[in-house]
């Protein structure tokens, strides 16, 4: 009795098994094979961008100090973008109370690269994050019709013409960039500016600094550019 | 309109509002970093004995009356004066005055070259020194030496030995 009972009990485990094994099967007999991964077929070299930037001459032309800059962009399989900015900083300011005036024009330069973060790389918007190394080399004037010394009562020259200065400095880059017609593209970038080295005159610092922006250890800029892609 | 239209003119509204509110912002920044504090004083360590006499310091002016700048300090072991902008020599008188009422004057000279320092053009000119020699004449005034010969913002440094006798 005992071993028809465990006859039974096999068959019925096996059959289960079966039962449970065929499905499972034959799923597996339609599941398609893995796609292959395509391969990225376009081409290394996808063109070249000029552009030119917006804020600089409206900052100037708003503000006391400002820059004109263009750059010269490379698209490599949309997803890396060397770049080269080069560009002249201008400032002329002259503070009502003090009476001091500070003036340079002088140019920069800046290389870099960019990335394309977004996910589908070939679409017509770009989310861009990158760095860039900036580099000035100017002389700047500081200026002043004259102090009285409150002492001893005599009027005192303050100023030099020619200062020289020199500054290099990194940039932190995030924007996004689209396009708005055919060839043109538009975008924008907030720039976080870091000063690696500089040389300054005896005088002090300069206000200015050509390409960096106003003086100090660190900087906020940001720039919106005007691209023609080539 | 169908969906890719209306994100692409969103998207060149949304890139001329972010010009003109950066812009906007942008111009607006402004900051003033003057120093706090932007006096630039000569300092001066007497060593040896402290001084038991009054002592009053006066700048020396070319034809102007004396200006005081230290008036009637009692056991004086440190004071700060103010140096001339662009004067290649200042003079001081000091005038030491005894519990007697006696007194007596000495005469320091401190020879300088002067730097136009900038800091930003909001904040007021001023001029850093070099000290490149000082001399007394008297006979209080034992002994006066130049210790650090940079004058500028920095008040903590001293600039100048002096040393006098106490009758």
């Amino acid at each position: 009795m005992m071993v028809r009972k465990s006859i039974y009990l096999s068959v019925l485990l096996t059959l289960n098994v079966l039962f449970l094994l065929t499905p499972t099967v034959a799923n597996a007999q339609r599941r398609p094979s893995l796609p292959k991964v395509k391969e990225d077929s376009i081409p290394f070299f996808r063109g070249v961008a000029v552009g030119v930037d917006l804020v600089g001459p409206a900052m100037r032309w708003l503000a006391s100090y400002g820059q004109y800059e263009g750059m010269v962009r490379v698209n490599l399989k949309d997803r890396y973008y060397p770049v080269i900015e080069v560009g002249v900083g201008q400032a002329d300011k002259t503070d009502e109370t003090t009476g001091t005036t500070f003036k340079t024009t002088a140019p920069y330069g800046r290389v870099g690269c960019d990335f394309n973060m977004l996910k589908d790389k070939h679409d017509a918007y770009r989310f861009l994050v990158g760095g860039r190394v900036g580099y000035t080399s100017f002389k700047y004037d500081v200026l002043s019709p004259g102090i009285l010394d409150p002492i001893w009562g005599t009027q005192s020259t303050y100023g030099n013409l020619g200062n020289k200065g020199r500054q290099l400095w990194a940039e932190l880059v995030g924007g996004v960039d689209a396009k708005i017609w055919g060839p043109i593209r538009m975008g924008w970038s907030v720039r976080y500016k870091l000063r690696l080295a500089r040389k300054m005159s005896e005088i002090g610092e300069p206000w200015y600094v050509p390409g960096y922006g106003r003086s100090g250890s660190s900087q906020l800029g940001a720039t919106f550019n005007v691209l023609f892609e080539l | 309109m169908n969906y890719r239209k209306i994100k692409h003119v969103l998207s060149k509204v949304f890139m001329c509002i972010t010009f003109l509110g950066g812009m906007v912002w942008m111009s607006s920044c402004s900051d003033i970093d003057c120093p706090v504090t932007n006096g630039v004083w000569s300092n001066y360590v007497v060593k040896g004995d402290t001084l038991h006499d009054t002592l009053t310091i006066s700048a020396i002016r070319e034809n102007k009356p004396d200006t005081i700048l230290l008036n009637k300090q009692v056991n004086t072991t440190k004071f700060s004066l103010p140096m001339s902008y662009n004067g290649e020599k200042d003079k001081f008188r000091f005038v030491f005055t005894s519990k007697a009422g006696v007194t007596t004057i000495d005469t320091v000279t401190i020879s300088k070259t002067n730097i136009s320092h900038f800091e930003s053009v909001d904040c007021s000119p001023t001029f850093f020194h070099t000290l490149t020699a000082i001399s007394a004449k008297g006979t209080r005034v034992k002994k006066v030496d130049i210790n650090n010969p940079n004058v500028d913002y920095d008040g903590t440094k001293e600039h100048i030995f002096i040393s006098f006798t106490n009758p």
